[in-house]
């Protein structure tokens, strides 16, 4: 992108209106990959030029903050235990100690992977100080070439035959589901998300009837502190079934979400 | 009157077309309300439906104590009772439900008469 292209860009962002979950501005959502999330999250840097604590979150729950300036990334400030942050928290970032940017990086990339939903960050003022930091767009240009899957990813609808049911349902559902597994009425099965509940999701594909009216069932644990994931399978008109696992929360949601995709 | 718990339930959810409370051990039916007459038959085989669908998980997520069926025009919710997985409750209601506020409120229904019965 040449220096006027750029340009272009910025001022169409600019004018596009920013999508806010409560005072967070809506940066990324989990599917575009750990890659699409991790570099959403330097380029918040990379537009940030008055000293600001940026905290970055998803769906997952992990939190990460960020001192930035003048489009550079001064520090890792904090992130979630989860994250391992001891290396490189509170630490300023110098342009020359590139074992400290990899750190620093290495951490970016474990918030991005396992980022679920949508990814918002929130800004404060930051303090004025002598860190310089160091480029966010040359961090960008550092990340791996593949970050790797997200670990908790909305998974594409089946193409192809049928799947408009489903593709409605997935849509409506966000970034609620933490796997799913679908079987197209070719029989085609496609899966994503977190590959240690496939099992139990094959399993469920397995148990679906061949009715042919649509059906939702859901199972989860509502009394205490739920041990794991809540379990559901969704049976459209056409043939296609998908099983899923989600948050036990989220069953109202997602009832919702079917009885949406089987009443357009 | 712990029994009355179970017509609190479905009065104060409109949408609330029926619900009984059952004993899977011993097959019985103890309390129905219910806005339609409900033969002997439709209530044995909805608490018969609430305890095949309740157990559907038993192997993979056993702490499984909410079961939803939804369809076209219903919503079923089944909830057992974690110390007493014998003990459920079996609702029907309209699709319009609030199944969250249901949710809920039927948890805490299924407590009190189970604690009442057990």
């Amino acid at each position: 992108m040449n220096d006027s292209e750029e340009f272009d860009a910025r001022v169409a962002k600019l004018h596009q209106p920013d999508r806010m979950v409560g005072d967070a501005r809506v940066l990324a959502r989990a599917e575009e990959g750990a890659g699409g999330v991790a570099r959403a999250v330097l380029t918040a840097v990379d537009e940030t030029i008055l000293p600001a604590e940026l905290t970055f979150a998803s769906e997952a729950g992990e939190t990460l903050t960020l001192s930035a300036a003048a489009r550079r990334l001064r520090a890792v400030t904090a992130a979630s235990d989860d994250l391992s942050p001891e290396e490189v928290a509170g630490r300023e970032l110098e342009p020359e100690e590139e074992d400290g940017l990899h750190a620093a990086l290495d951490l970016l990339v474990r918030f991005a992977r396992g980022a679920s939903g949508t990814v918002v960050v929130s800004e404060r003022r930051g303090e004025e100080n002598a860190m310089r930091g160091v480029s966010a767009l040359r961090l960008i240009g550092m990340l791996p070439p593949d970050a790797g899957p997200v670990t908790a990813a909305v998974p594409p609808a089946p193409a192809g035959d049928g799947g408009g049911g489903a593709r409605d349902f997935l849509a409506a559902s966000e970034g609620r589901l933490r796997a799913s597994m679908t079987r197209s009425p070719s029989g085609e099965v496609t899966s994503g998300g977190a590959e240690e509940l496939a099992a139990t999701l094959a399993q469920l594909l397995d148990g679906a009837g061949s009715d042919d009216e649509p059906a939702l069932q859901l199972w989860a644990q509502q009394s205490g502190t739920p041990a794991g994931p809540a379990f559901g399978r969704a049976l459209w008109a056409d043939g296609t079934v998908l099983a899923m696992a989600f948050d036990a929360a989220d069953v109202a949601p997602l009832v919702a979400a079917f009885q949406g995709s089987i009443n357009d | 009157m712990s029994a009355d718990a179970l017509k609190v339930l479905t009065e104060s959810h409109a949408a609330c077309r029926a619900a009984l409370f059952a004993d899977l051990a011993t097959s019985m039916v103890l309390l129905v309300e219910s806005r339609a007459t409900m033969h002997r038959e439709a209530q044995q085989e909805l608490a018969l439906r609430g305890g095949e669908l309740l157990s559907v998980m038993d192997r993979s997520a056993p702490d499984t104590d909410l079961a939803v069926s939804v369809t076209v025009d219903e919503v079923a919710v089944f909830l057992r009772v974690p110390d007493a997985p014998t003990d459920v409750l079996c609702c029907l209601c309209a699709p319009e439900v609030d199944l969250g506020a249901f949710a809920a409120d039927a948890r805490a229904c299924l407590n009190a008469l189970a604690g009442a019965a057990g």
